[in-house]
């Protein structure tokens, strides 16, 4: 019986079918695809302790065994009956090319529960490897499984690996290279969809598989010792009961965001890059060299003028930014990997139905506090075009980015008052948006349902190399951005636009009483939030705010969004028109806060 | 007749109302409410035998027996995420949301979802 689902293969990702033999990865979320992928492949892809970390697809040719495969890494799924947006991909993948072999991953302890989809695939005609990872567990849980056993039950090559230390992985790759007959079947009957989306059906056929699961498990399993409560589930339970979880949550946020990410990154790293490096030898350096070499002004200024290529883009990049965002991606691999995401996930369940999302939103929401661009290509993990929606929203509106939050907080640190209001602001929107919107958008409220890995200690090289992993990727993403930033702010103060703009933007600064210089940073806070930020920095510097301005044009621009990249990625995920719609209700309410947090400072002659 | 999730007191005869069309009808042992749609056992419904997950005890133990929903889309999600008949399960935490262990993994579920799924309750 072969029942698939009408909606699996239809994505917007085509696949050609390539002449390289190709090798498909599969298997339900968090049971070590990207693990095994990096040991047949000697790369890396980022590795974590939670659901849903490879969202897009790492392909990459390798040779096993002598013979030529592209290796295809997928985003986890746990059937083909597709639910989420990443689960279809991984469907369309399976069916659009035809795979020489699909290697199916699944966590060895939980072959009772992960078995039915081996059996799906290998239903549906394709040819199958079954790995069982994770297999060093087994004995912690006291399990033994009989793998020849499994193996002629199964009539497909079954291995047992723990990709993580490398163990398995070569009888793995001779299993790839072992000589097979040509795929079983070439043909697929297209159901009609009433067929495939009977729940009635469905259960029946899911149910069948489950009962032959069972009974195969039943042969070739057998039982030592029970499993004794260890300290992770201590530490577990410390992290999702409210009472302690708060705290926890308040301590990690402490911790990492504050004396990490705001002490050490922005302030010491910071610091000592703007001034030791870049104000005391490198800009002196550039202008030195620059004015000398270069003998047009218009040039000169392109590279060392006010808003110079390498005095100001190359500086806000490398000095400002950078530091913060790299020591935000090592406290969040520290999380990740330690598997508390998907506790926080539980613990804020309750609070994020009331704003359209489900406990699940967490991660992109805590991606966004690190790079919104990212989380924004998260949000497509999200089980519901309403959730994902909502979460982009927030993100663009009222989740700063680390690079912001970084400068932000630099800025307000002096000021308790103005921290203070800023927090709560933000915070206000952030609720408020999401009330009104998931009362606005249609659909019905999200269902919480999520895997809780059992909490790991991360390790070291793990947490160095997805940092490095996510640098390279905030570097390659961001630098050609503030570049060409930098190059159209020139080109705009050369051509007048730039004084246009400065001009246009001139009444809605007045409006939130600010100094209409304050422009200037609105203009490169379009271009990147942080940017902008960075710009509100120097003028800070200069001194040319009172504690009031400084605290409204710090939440407005908070609330601006993200930079130019994430905008393109909404439009990437969300769809042209509704990309800018968020877009430009992001820019509105920003200024809309502004101006009001302005009246009501004049109307009550507030002084913070 | 009195729905065991939302106290509603209704009529035998309703039941063929909202259950009529349903596939499962000939062969369902399930009674479901016509208030609130929660769907309990109904032949030799015994509460010390078998319960809704989200009726669990804290800390109780047992076997899924059942599922019981029409919608599409919680039963694809109940299949994917594996609650099928035959696991067994250990209700962890109720508190802020439903943690269970399934088999040897955890999971986080909505009420809502483990209301569909009917545990048989292990004898202690």
């Amino acid at each position: 019986m072969k029942i698939l689902p009408a909606d699996c293969c239809k994505t917007e990702i085509a696949f050609s079918p390539s002449k390289i033999k190709q090798i498909v990865l599969v298997g339900p979320p968090n049971v070590g695809k990207s693990a095994l992928f990096n040991s047949l492949t000697d790369s890396y892809v980022t590795v974590s302790n939670y659901p849903g970390t490879t969202v897009g697809i790492s392909k990459t040719t390798t040779h096993i065994l002598g013979n030529k495969f592209e290796v295809i890494d997928t985003p986890g799924m746990y059937s083909l009956t597709s639910l989420s947006k990443e689960e279809k991909i991984s469907a369309s993948i399976l069916f659009t090319t035809s795979p020489y072999v699909v290697i199916h991953v699944i966590d060895a302890k939980n072959i009772k529960r992960l078995l039915p989809f081996t059996l799906q695939l290998i239903d549906v005609g394709l040819p199958v490897i079954l790995v069982l990872n994770m297999s060093d567990e087994l004995k912690k849980y006291g399990l033994l499984i009989d793998i020849t056993k499994l193996q002629k039950l199964l009539h497909i090559p079954v291995i047992a690996t723990t990709a993580t230390t490398g163990k398995g992985v070569d009888e793995v790759k001779s299993a790839i290279a072992a000589p097979r007959g040509a795929s079983s079947q070439k043909y697929s009957v297209t159901y009609d969809p009433r067929i495939e989306n009977d729940p009635h059906l469905l259960y029946k056929v899911a149910l069948t598989r489950q009962q032959n699961v069972i009974e195969m498990v039943k042969k070739v399993i057998s039982h030592t010792k029970p499993q004794r409560k260890t300290w992770s589930d201590k530490l577990s339970n410390l992290m999702v009961h409210p009472l302690t979880g708060i705290p926890f949550l308040l301590l990690v946020m402490y911790v990492g965001l504050y004396l990490i990410v705001g002490k050490f990154g922005a302030g010491i790293a910071v610091d000592f890059i703007e001034n030791n490096i870049f104000k005391a030898y490198l800009n002196p350096f550039f202008y030195k060299t620059v004015t000398q070499i270069v003998p047009w002004t218009l040039l000169q200024d392109l590279l060392v003028g006010e808003f110079g290529i390498l005095t100001l883009g190359l500086r806000y990049a490398i000095a400002i930014i950078l530091p913060i965002v790299s020591t935000f991606f090592f406290v969040f691999a520290i999380i990740e990997d330690s598997g508390y995401l998907p506790r926080l996930a539980m613990l804020i369940d309750r609070l994020f139905k009331k704003i359209g999302l489900s406990g699940r939103s967490v991660i992109p929401m805590v991606l966004g506090l690190g790079c919104t661009t990212m989380a924004t290509m998260v949000t497509r993990t999200l089980p519901t075009k309403r959730e994902r929606v909502m979460a982009t929203i927030l993100l663009a509106l009222a989740v700063p980015c680390s690079a912001q939050l970084g400068v932000l907080f630099t800025l307000l640190v002096a000021y308790p008052n103005a921290l203070l209001l800023w927090c709560f602001v933000i915070t206000g929107i952030f609720l408020l948006v999401g009330y009104l919107g998931a009362r606005l958008l249609p659909g019905n409220a999200p269902l919480f349902f999520m895997e809780i890995p059992p909490l790991r200690l991360p390790t070291l090289s793990n947490i160095l190399i997805k940092t490095y992993a996510r640098m390279a990727w905030y570097i390659q993403e961001v630098f050609p951005l503030f570049i060409l930033a930098s190059f159209l702010l020139w080109l705009g103060q050369l051509l007048g636009i730039f004084k246009i703009l400065v001009d246009g933007l001139r009444y809605p600064m007045i409006l939130m009483g600010l100094p209409p210089r304050t422009a200037v940073a609105y203009i490169f806070g379009f271009f990147r939030r942080d940017y902008g930020a960075a710009g509100l920095y120097d003028m800070q510097k200069a001194g040319i705010f009172s504690v009031n301005q400084l605290a409204i044009a710090v939440i407005t621009m908070t609330l601006l969004p993200a930079c130019v990249a994430s905008g393109l990625m909404m439009v990437k995920e969300r769809g042209k028109w509704m990309g800018i719609a968020i877009f430009v209700f992001c820019v509105a309410v920003s200024f809309t806060v502004g101006i009001l947090l302005n009246m009501i400072f004049t109307q009550f002659n507030i002084r913070l | 007749m009195k729905c065991t999730l939302c106290g509603n007191q209704f009529e035998w005869k309703e039941k063929d109302i909202v259950c009529s069309g349903c596939p499962f009808e000939p062969e369902c042992k399930l009674i479901r409410c016509p208030r609130c749609g929660f769907e309990w056992p109904l032949t030799g419904y015994d509460k010390s035998v078998t319960v809704p997950l989200s009726h669990m005890k804290l800390g109780e133990s047992g076997q899924i027996v059942n599922i019981c929903t029409l919608k599409t889309e919680h039963v694809k999600k109940i299949i994917s995420l594996g609650l099928m008949p035959g696991m067994n399960v250990r209700l962890i935490r109720t508190f802020p949301t439903l943690l269970c262990q399934i088999e040897y993994s955890q999971f986080a579920l909505d009420r809502e979802i483990a209301s569909y799924v009917v545990v048989k309750r292990k004898e202690v």
